[in-house]
């Protein structure tokens, strides 16, 4: 399975008249893993949204491997989608989440996400390091090309948001999906990344790796919002 | 469709505002029913503040569900049941006061759901966060106070514009309200009379629509932290019990006493049997018709303060609408034999009750994980939507059929002939003095309403709330 290239062409969307995002425009290469940083209310969730096919732009284009899919409905675009709040199903064991999604046999998953001993264990039954990864092991029960991830490890510790991130960049590699990480801090899955679109009030201020970023920031707020990287050197 | 149907169950409300412009000329103005009216419904709101309040506080504070049940059944059962309660209890018959205090003790669990509902709204943190800088009193003041107040006076609007729009408690005991002088008018055919008579409880329902509006979904909090402590929470928790135990307790013990016996209460069922049967019928297709209607529905409607304001006008008028509408349109002469107008009337009247329950049963989010995961429609409902709806369908239907059961007003004015509804039969009973035939019918619909009530609170809110981190 080979990953998909994302294109975004000048992408604008406004929300109760309020502009969101404003001419976004981005490369994103097959089976990279990009992610998306900026402060609270700079567009990363929407722009996510977008790329999903769960909110349309206003203008621009989505294309997928230069195909145009702007207008192409979510359930049609083969996406896997780590939600901000999660999104569990509240009534389903954490077996038949993947069932259902995967059509089969969900041992694989459970396996994969340390699961296993809590397959028949509803959502609200999981303990705090739980609930992401069958979040996780759900999104790539689907089998996607491309794996968006809103912010899914924020409120975890730093080692735990660690591994996770090393478990589903083990899959990502294997599989070579396109990945998104969307975050509002440096945190160790988007130094992983292998480029960061720094977004601000809807806008991409800078694009590039990490290091990029910070050898050549493009000015002061740049260079100030990449620059804690305790967690990172941790 | 779900649209169509939403704007079609405001018809009879429009028919009666028709109503009321044409009998805008009518001077007769009612100045000693409405002086009854603000006395009942003042004495009524003062008792809902004293019980409502520190029982819905105590209700903020507690995972449990036995005390949300017993507080609401109250609210369920026909005021008729109350009414005769104070018949059993052999007191004078009362004046506006009096049947304030009867009616206080109908409404008062709207206030202390309202309440519960404002206050279970405070984040856990900001409680936390003022516990660590100010004392009990302060953070009452400070941080519980100005979420609670929209509850408190939605609340006290909700059981001010309840006990105004009450006819069966004033009739029962003749004290003339308004609401008493709208059906003295219906009876006898003076529809826009009746109509102009009614234009003000519009605007109360309109009222305290509109602030309901403000207060959060009960379902969809979790409870607050624990600002009520020592003396306070034994004190709000000495209120509540009271409050159960004068508006539970004491009905079923008084109601229990007048039958005397089982088989005295078995005869008395027997001899309305018929009436049980076609209540339990015409009710079930109300409820049916009214959680199929809001489950085809999605997500939020405009329409809804339009429904909040049906369910608040009293039954009567919605039934008068529904006449006129049937008069119109020809519709009369058609269904005029049959239950159609008075399903109809009710489904007008409670249709916001269901809505509420059902409206965005599955969160949007889980939807779109659904999507994203390609699940097939049939699959989604089945699989995602059918769960969250079922539990929440099962309590709306069990409320709808209790309070459709309770209701009078339409019943009186709807009922196809030779049929009368059990709590018709109660009503017309009590006017002829309270017996044990009175006292089995009163505790046979308190019993069943407080078994739906208890079932939709233990059915209704399973932990079907969002999961996140």
């Amino acid at each position: 399975m080979s990953g998909v290239q994302i294109s975004l062409r000048s992408v604008g969307k406004a929300i109760d008249g309020k502009p969101v995002l404003t001419g976004v425009s981005l490369e994103i290469a097959g089976g990279e893993w990009f992610a998306l940083l900026g402060p609270s209310g700079s567009g990363k969730t929407t722009l996510l949204r977008i790329v999903s096919g769960l909110a349309g732009p206003d203008s621009g284009q989505v294309l997928f491997d230069g195909r145009d899919v702007t207008r192409v409905p979510a359930r049609e675009r083969r996406i896997g989608m780590v939600f901000q709040d999660l999104a569990l199903w509240p009534h389903m064991t954490v077996e038949a989440h993947l069932r259902v999604v995967a059509g089969g046999d969900p041992s694989p998953f459970l396996d994969l996400f340390g699961l296993a001993a809590s397959a028949r264990k509803r959502p609200d039954e999981l303990s705090g390091g739980e609930r992401p990864r069958l979040a996780l092991a759900r999104a790539f029960a689907g089998r996607p090309r491309v794996l968006l991830m809103d912010e899914p490890f924020s409120s975890l510790d730093p080692l735990l948001r660690r591994s996770l991130s090393d478990a589903v960049a083990e899959v990502q590699g294997r599989d070579g999906l396109t990945a998104i990480y969307v975050s509002h801090h440096l945190e160790a899955p988007v130094a992983r990344a292998s480029r960061v679109a720094l977004l601000r009030e809807g806008r991409v201020v800078q694009v590039g790796s990490l290091a990029e970023l910070r050898s050549d920031p493009r000015d002061e707020w740049v260079s100030a919002f990449v620059a804690d990287d305790s967690e990172v050197r941790a | 469709m779900s649209r169509a149907i939403g704007v079609l169950l405001l018809a009879p409300v429009g028919a009666f505002l028709l109503d009321a412009i044409a009998g805008a000329g009518d001077l007769a103005f009612p100045g000693r029913a409405w002086l009854n009216t603000f006395v009942a419904a003042g004495v009524a709101t003062a008792i809902a503040c004293g019980f409502g309040i520190p029982t819905g506080a105590l209700l903020a504070q507690t995972r449990r569900r036995w005390p949300l049940a017993i507080t609401a059944v109250p609210l369920a059962f026909p005021p008729a049941v109350l009414a005769a309660t104070w018949m059993g209890l052999r007191l004078p018959i009362p004046g506006a006061v009096g049947c304030g205090v009867v009616l206080g003790c109908a409404t008062w669990p709207a206030m202390a759901l309202t309440v519960a509902a404002s206050i279970s709204g405070i984040p856990r943190a900001e409680i936390e966060a003022a516990e660590l800088h100010l004392s009990g009193a302060r953070t009452i003041r400070r941080v519980v106070w100005p979420h609670a107040r929209f509850g408190i006076a939605a609340g006290a609007l909700l059981v001010f514009a309840l006990a105004t729009a009450e006819f069966t408690v004033p009739s029962t005991f003749a004290v003339p309200t308004i609401s008493y002088v709208i059906y003295e008018r219906l009876a006898a055919f003076e529809f826009a009379s009746a109509a102009w008579a009614a234009l003000p409880l519009l605007a109360f329902a309109a009222a305290a629509a509109a602030c309901l509006r403000r207060v959060p979904s009960l379902s969809s909090q979790t409870i607050t932290g624990a600002w009520l402590r020592g003396p306070a929470r034994w004190a709000t928790g000495g209120v509540a019990a009271a409050a159960w135990a004068l508006t539970v307790a004491l009905p079923v013990g008084v109601l229990a006493w007048g039958v005397g016996s089982g088989s005295r209460w078995m005869r008395a069922l027997s001899i309305h049997a018929g009436a049980l049967g076609w209540t339990a019928v015409f009710a079930l297709v109300t409820a049916a018709a009214l959680v199929l209607w809001s489950a085809a529905g999605r997500g939020r409607s405009r329409l809804e303060p339009l429904w909040l304001v049906t369910l608040l006008l009293p039954g009567a008028v919605v039934a008068l609408g529904t006449l006129r509408l049937a008069d119109r349109t020809g519709l009369q002469s058609v269904v005029g034999g049959t239950a159609a107008l008075l399903v109809f009337a009710l489904a007008c009247r409670f249709a916001a009750i269901a809505w509420l329950f059902l409206r965005e049963a599955a969160s949007s989010s889980s939807m779109e994980a659904a999507e994203l995961a390609r699940l097939s429609r049939w699959v989604t409902w089945r699989r995602i939507v059918l769960p969250a709806l079922l539990p929440r369908a099962a309590a709306a239907g069990a409320i709808v059929f209790a309070l459709t059961v309770g209701e009078i007003g339409p019943a009186v004015l709807l009922s196809p002939p030779g049929r009368q509804t059990v709590t018709q039969h109660l009503f017309n009973l009590m006017h002829y003095g309270y017996d044990d035939a009175v006292a089995a019918l009163a505790l046979s619909i308190l019993g069943g309403t407080a078994l739906l009530v208890w079932m939709a609170t233990f059915v209704g809110r399973p932990n079907l709330a969002p999961v996140g981190r």
